[in-house]
């Protein structure tokens, strides 16, 4: 098999393949052994972690909607020094990009995690999450001001010489700026982008259905304009872009492409097949070495490409 | 470890039952094993609408032959109740913990509503094991008493809240009459029910497991919709940590304690 079919480079990090399962959708990693081959996917984003243990937002906590499904899961999650006393011996054997994805109410905190995951060989990239719409303090607010990206990635890439990458959030005025400041903070990679703000009434109570009341949008209901956002951006940017948006087959792994997302994340689609990521990577070689097309890479953005593909 | 956990299914038949309960056979490859109060994942829609899962208990499985009782109670069910012979259903799982292999001394099983499809295959293996054991089946009225055929080597204690058959009352009464220190309790029914069951082994000082009921988008731990705050504060995960949880463990909002 041809390596460089497939091949993904992000920063200092190369994929195997652009499919990387995305955070708060793939647990920490360990969760999917029984089901994948972790070896066979590009690499997974871990739950979002942050310093201390977090227990999240109340009940309920998702809701589904037409081709889509909004979370209040509020990032849960069990913590840093949890994750690497507990789970990191279990994925070390991953054979797979092991990005964490990290979290903070203050900006020192995104700056304390960072360091104490350079130090940690195994860990292959850090996913910076400035965009989650579940939370009061920090997340989508800090992802919104692209001055406040950019000092937030640059106080980060001081202390980790680890490939960076930060999660935008789609509601901004504009997603290009955005992308400039991650660029200028010195980021390696974007990923474009987080779950849109969103909500469901009760019909009895007349009262939010979700217990934070707002939560965040995913799945496939959200494609079509999380695709244009990858599009915006391509071309704007120097640094590969990660599209992740209601990825649930190999045509919309191809469209993403097109738009220029040099890699990919599945999220939603992991909870309905939790085999999605190594049968999308399965999926795209095929369709490449189908098609005829030399490598991934050459696709990616064709939809600006003057030359075409 | 790889297992397999994705299954592809075929309906070989679908009943419907009194009320809005469906008993549904599906051959799914690879004849997955599952423990008694396991559960699977099954797809309702072949489009993205409705775009998840839906969780059901399995029933029982014979010759790779697997069934679920099924009540009709949203979109996705609805969906179910016009599954035709012959057509694909893409399934996974079997997930959740299930009810403990081993009773310990005398059983006092107790099913509410549907609450009769999670607890159905334990009783099985109750019987199997010649184990000693009461069974107590409640529902509204008697059209929503359903399987009786099949419940029939479980001799069950029947009641129903209008007195339309078996005990007139709810069967959280003949738990009352019925408990001793001695057993371990074991229930699936709605919340309110379980609430009263919880209380009353806790007078008991009777063993009590309870088999809950959540939303949950993934069914394997990893979407944590279906987090639930136990009695200590903790987060648990009814699909992965559960459904199948200690009595103890489990914390009832106090309205619907009340209410019952």
């Amino acid at each position: 098999m041809n390596k460089k079919l497939l091949q993904v480079k992000i920063g200092s990090m190369v994929l195997k393949n652009p499919i990387i399962g995305a955070s708060g959708t793939f647990g920490y990693g360990a969760e999917y052994k029984k089901f994948i081959s972790l070896g066979s996917i590009g690499g997974f984003v871990t739950k979002g972690l942050s310093l201390e243990p977090r227990k999240g937002n109340p009940e309920p906590r998702i809701k589904e909607t037409p081709s889509g499904l909004i979370n209040s899961i509020g990032l849960e999650n069990i913590g840093m020094d949890a994750f690497l006393r507990d789970v990191m011996p279990g994925i070390e054997d991953a054979g797979t990009a092991i990005i964490v994805n990290i979290f903070g109410t203050a900006m020192d905190e995104y700056v304390e995690l960072a360091h104490r995951l350079n130090r940690i060989k195994r860990i292959d990239g850090i996913e910076l999450n400035i965009s989650c719409p579940n939370v009061k303090a920090g997340g989508a607010e800090f992802g919104k001001d692209p001055l406040v990206v950019q000092t937030i990635t640059q106080k980060v890439r001081d202390v980790t010489n680890k490939p960076l990458i930060v999660k935008l959030s789609p509601m901004v005025t504009s997603i290009v700026d955005v992308a400039v400041a991650a660029q200028e903070g010195g980021a390696d990679a974007v990923s474009i982008a987080n779950t849109y703000p969103a909500m469901a009434m009760d019909l009895k109570s007349r009262k939010p259905f979700l217990g934070a009341k707002t939560g965040g949008l995913s799945g496939p209901a959200i494609k079509p304009i999380t695709l244009k956002l990858v599009y915006d951006a391509f071309g704007k940017i120097n640094i590969p872009i990660i599209g992740v948006g209601g990825i649930s087959s190999a045509e919309d792994v191809l469209e993403y492409a097109f738009a220029g997302a040099a890699a990919i994340q599945t999220g939603t689609a992991n909870f309905i097949n939790p085999e999605i990521t190594a049968k999308l990577a399965s999926d795209l070689h095929d369709y490449l070495t189908g098609a005829g097309i030399r490598s991934f890479a050459s696709i990616v953005g064709a939809a600006k490409s003057s030359i075409g593909s | 470890m790889k297992v397999q956990l994705t299954h592809n299914g075929i309906v070989t038949s679908i009943n419907k039952l009194k009320e809005d309960y469906i008993l549904l056979s599906v051959t799914i490859d690879g004849r997955p094993a599952f423990r008694p109060g396991q559960f699977m994942m099954m797809q309702v829609s072949d489009s993205y609408d409705p775009l998840l899962l839906r969780p059901f208990s399995i029933l029982d499985e014979h010759n790779g032959e697997y069934r679920f009782l099924i009540k009709i109670v949203g979109r996705g069910t609805r969906l179910i109740a016009d599954f035709t012979c012959g057509k694909s259903v893409f399934l996974t799982g079997p997930f959740g913990n299930g009810f403990p292999q081993e009773a310990g001394g005398r059983a006092l099983v107790a099913a509410g509503g549907v609450g009769i499809a999670s607890v159905y295959a334990f009783l099985q293996m109750l019987h199997k094991q010649g184990v000693p054991y009461e069974f107590i089946y409640g529902a509204r009225t008697k059209n929503e008493l359903v399987l009786l055929n099949l419940l029939k080597p479980h001799h069950p204690l029947l009641s129903t809240d209008d007195g339309s058959q078996g005990y007139h009352g709810r069967l959280t009464d003949i738990l009352k009459r019925k408990i001793r220190p001695e057993h371990t309790v074991f229930a699936c029914g709605p919340m309110p029910m379980l609430a009263v069951v919880k209380n009353i082994t806790l007078q008991q000082k009777a063993a009590c497991y309870l088999s809950l009921e959540a939303r949950m988008a993934c069914g394997f731990g990893v979407c944590l919709g279906c987090t639930i705050f136990d009695t200590s504060g903790n987060t648990k995960r009814v699909c992965k940590d559960g459904p199948v949880f200690e009595a103890g463990e489990v914390s009832f909002g106090k309205q619907i304690a009340k209410n019952r």
